[in-house]
């Protein structure tokens, strides 16, 4: 991905993306360090921000766009839905019981005690 | 009063003298009728009797004009309060707990099932509804009132049901004592105070005890007139919990005329549900708050929605946090819910004015046959078991 033409600082990335830099007047300068070897020049801290964010979209993409293409070419799509809809219905479970009461309502504890008695209708 | 099985088996045989005489005068005399028609124009405390009442009619009205000399105003005053910022939470409870646990009770099903009809339930939610917004005026107890004259009139209407289930040998006396005896009226008093308030502690509502005490007191005060023993019935939410208990775990078990009757509700509410998509929420909410033993015996279906109906206390937890902090959501989410509990007696009443009439006989009467379709936060004491 390009930010801008005749740029003095390029960014290599894993996704292959090429990111490149223009330093700007009046902003403050410091050493970023692209730690793969690359150039290390001085680049303004705004413009590292927006790159590093940039970046991180970029591989987010590309790897959705990967897991996309490979998606499409497998036979077992419907099965993976069901993986999908089981691992929501584990999630919404968890949640739920996050959010709710765990104990009983009180007739419950009654009724159980009835029924372990053996009343009912006829021990009026 | 503290009760024990004992004192509570000798309830069994006790109904309501003052009013039962009445009836059986009204109806010896070939009264009921004239006294009907005329009833119906009395229905504010203070008018004066229509001419012509029967004597014994004119006698029991008057005996039954006062509430207890015992009644604490302020103690009243606070059980408004509590039900003005708990409307709609307690109309809630009153429908989807409280009367399913009428039904879990099956010689109460059976009575119930002989006097308001398989298929029309609505008349009594729609009387017991309106029964309790009377309750909760702020004039109840004063002249212009209209709740102490339906509370007379309910009166006589139970001492009619005792008079009718006699008479047409619907009730098994020997085994099942009086009919609407002295105990099922304080379990009725039961389901109808400290169970709502265990219903409406698992909706999640914060109460504070202060709060819950004044509700159950003004329960109390009720019962009395209805034709509660005076000292009989139980004095704070103690006993409450103690007489609660050990009545329900007596009585309540699976029965046919209980499942018919609940049948018969859960389609009564879907109808005031708007739309048919959320139907199955009406038996989810029964099922969470009666639990799945008393749900299973009055065989309330099961739907997904048992697992999201879970969620309410959450988010009622969150509507109450608002109304905790901030006074203009207070007052928003109270202006809801009296809207809601006013749609809800509405549809249920129709428009009309429930009479309360004591009925001539008890099938025609009641269309059995008829195709007409905060801080001090307030938890219910655990449960006791007699050992």
């Amino acid at each position: 991905m390009i930010l801008e033409r005749g740029s003095t600082t390029r960014l290599h990335r894993a996704s292959g993306a090429v990111i490149t830099v223009v330093p700007r007047r009046g902003w403050g300068n410091t050493v970023a360090h692209t730690g793969d070897g690359a150039e290390s020049e001085r680049v303004s801290d705004p413009v590292l921000i927006a790159a590093g964010a940039a970046d991180l979209v970029v591989e987010g993409v590309g790897t959705a766009l990967r897991r996309a293409g490979a998606l499409l070419g497998r036979s077992d799509l419907a099965a993976l839905a069901q993986d999908g809809r089981e691992e929501l219905r584990q999630r919404g479970r968890l949640a739920l019981r996050r959010h709710a009461r765990a104990t009983e309502s009180h007739m419950e504890l009654l009724a159980r005690r009835a029924a372990s008695r053996g009343t009912g209708p006829g021990d009026a | 009063m503290h009760h024990t099985p004992e004192s509570m088996r000798a309830l069994r045989l006790v109904g309501d003298e003052l009013a039962d005489t009445t009836v059986e005068t009204l109806f010896e005399r070939g009264e009921v009728g004239r006294f009907n028609t005329l009833m119906r124009y009395f229905s504010t405390a203070g008018q004066e009797l229509p001419e012509g009442l029967p004597d014994v009619a004119h006698e029991y009205l008057r005996a039954t004009a006062a509430p207890p000399a015992w009644v604490d105003w302020d103690e009243m005053e606070r059980a408004r309060l509590f039900f003005i910022d708990n409307n709609v939470h307690v109309s809630t409870a009153l429908a989807f707990s409280a009367m399913p646990a009428c039904y879990v009770i099956p010689h109460v099903a059976r009575l119930l099932s002989a006097t308001h009809g398989l298929e029309f339930p609505s008349r009594r939610m729609a009387e017991t509804g309106q029964f309790t917004v009377y309750l909760m005026q702020p004039d109840a107890f004063e002249a212009g009132s209209r709740f102490v004259p339906a509370v007379q009139k309910v009166r006589l209407l139970h001492a009619s049901v005792r008079y009718h289930m006699r008479r047409e040998g619907l009730w098994d006396e020997e085994a099942l004592g009086t009919p609407i005896c002295q105990e099922d009226m304080i379990g009725g008093l039961m389901i109808f105070s400290i169970q709502v308030l265990d219903a409406l502690h698992r909706l999640g509502v914060h109460m504070s005890a202060e709060g819950a005490a004044s509700y159950f007191y003004a329960w109390r005060v009720v019962g009395e007139m209805l034709g509660i023993s005076p000292g009989q019935a139980p004095a704070d939410l103690d006993e409450a919990r103690r007489f609660s208990d050990l009545y329900m775990t007596r009585y309540m078990g699976p029965s046919e005329e209980g499942a018919r009757l609940t049948r018969q509700l859960i389609d009564l509410y879907e109808e005031v549900v708007p739309g048919t998509l959320l139907d199955p929420v009406v038996a989810a909410l029964i099922r969470y708050l009666v639990g799945d033993t008393c749900a299973d015996w009055l065989q309330v279906p099961r739907s997904a929605w048992d697992t999201a109906v879970r969620t309410s206390p959450a988010l009622l937890g969150v509507l109450e946090s608002i109304e905790d902090r901030s006074p203009l959501g207070a007052w928003a989410l109270d202006r809801l819910g009296h809207l809601t509990t006013h749609l809800e007696l509405s549809s249920l009443t129709r428009g009309r004015v429930m009479q309360y009439a004591v009925p001539e006989r008890l099938r025609e009467e009641y269309g059995l046959g008829s195709t007409a379709s905060r801080a001090d936060r307030w938890v219910p004491p655990p449960p006791v078991f007699p050992s």
